[in-house]
């Protein structure tokens, strides 16, 4: 348990963690925000593992949580041969709709809604993430392309956990 | 997407083999968050021989980079516009 990490496979380890806990809730009846949030940040430490692991330059990458929707579809094309051209939009509408769970990443205003914090909405009502449906995002991962979009940062993860080297 | 430039090294580094294959991606699609280059390692078991660096950027985001105001890192410069296929004359 105690095995030593660099800071690529760190990272990986926490994404599987967080992984496993997304798969743990999505049976269960608790609210979205809480399952969403799990896979927020997974997406977001399997992208910066990556990241880490190839020596992308980036001085923003221990403190900004908007690294899904840029690489992560990439990561994903990069290690799985032959993805359609309609999953791969579907990657990339779902990577970005997953980095807006996070708090601090709202499109400039526009995307208040988060899976943490309380928002206040366009009409000017405080929203609460437990009472929200997320209906977009939970559509996007239950559709076939969504569940293929699991499997491969399922894969992804263990790829860079077994064989750090190559990745 | 709506154009496709090559990114050149500084100096002579092109001329290294070693050196990824850098394309800079103007995507309509994409998020507004900056220039973030990600390096995709060769694999050449899955048949990918060469490292590649992918750099996408919105189009608002291509205005800033010609103005400056957003910048290539390690002194990478614009280069050619790669041709879109679907345009070219049969």
């Amino acid at each position: 348990m105690n095995q030593p990490f660099d800071w690529p496979s760190a990272f990986a380890a926490q994404a599987q963690a967080d992984l496993a806990i997304w798969e743990h809730l999505s049976s269960m009846d608790v609210p979205q925000c809480q399952k969403l949030h799990f896979l927020q940040m997974t997406c977001e430490k399997l992208a910066k593992a990556f990241l880490l692991k190839e020596r992308n330059p980036s001085p923003s990458l221990h403190t900004s949580h908007a690294y899904i929707a840029k690489p992560l579809p990439r990561i994903l094309e990069h290690f799985q041969d032959r993805i359609s051209k309609s999953d791969q939009k579907h990657f990339r509408f779902l990577a970005r709709e997953i980095e807006l769970l996070a708090p601090s990443v709202d499109d400039n205003g526009k995307r208040p809604d988060n899976c943490e914090y309380p928002w206040m909405d366009a009409s000017g009502q405080i929203r609460v993430p437990a009472e929200h449906a997320f209906v977009v995002i939970v559509d996007l991962v239950t559709q076939p392309a969504g569940r293929h979009f699991i499997k491969l940062v399922k894969n992804c993860i263990r790829e860079l956990l077994a064989t750090p080297e190559q990745c | 997407m709506l154009e496709i430039f090559r990114i050149s090294a500084a100096g002579n580094a092109e001329a290294d083999p070693k050196e990824p294959i850098k394309l800079l991606e103007i995507n309509a699609d994409t998020s507004a968050t900056g220039i973030l280059p990600i390096y995709l390692p060769a694999l050449p078991d899955k048949g990918i021989t060469f490292p590649s660096v992918i750099v996408e950027i919105t189009p608002q985001e291509s205005v800033q980079l010609r103005a400056n105001a957003l910048t290539l890192p390690n002194g990478w410069t614009i280069g050619d516009l790669i041709p879109n296929p679907a345009e070219c004359p049969q």
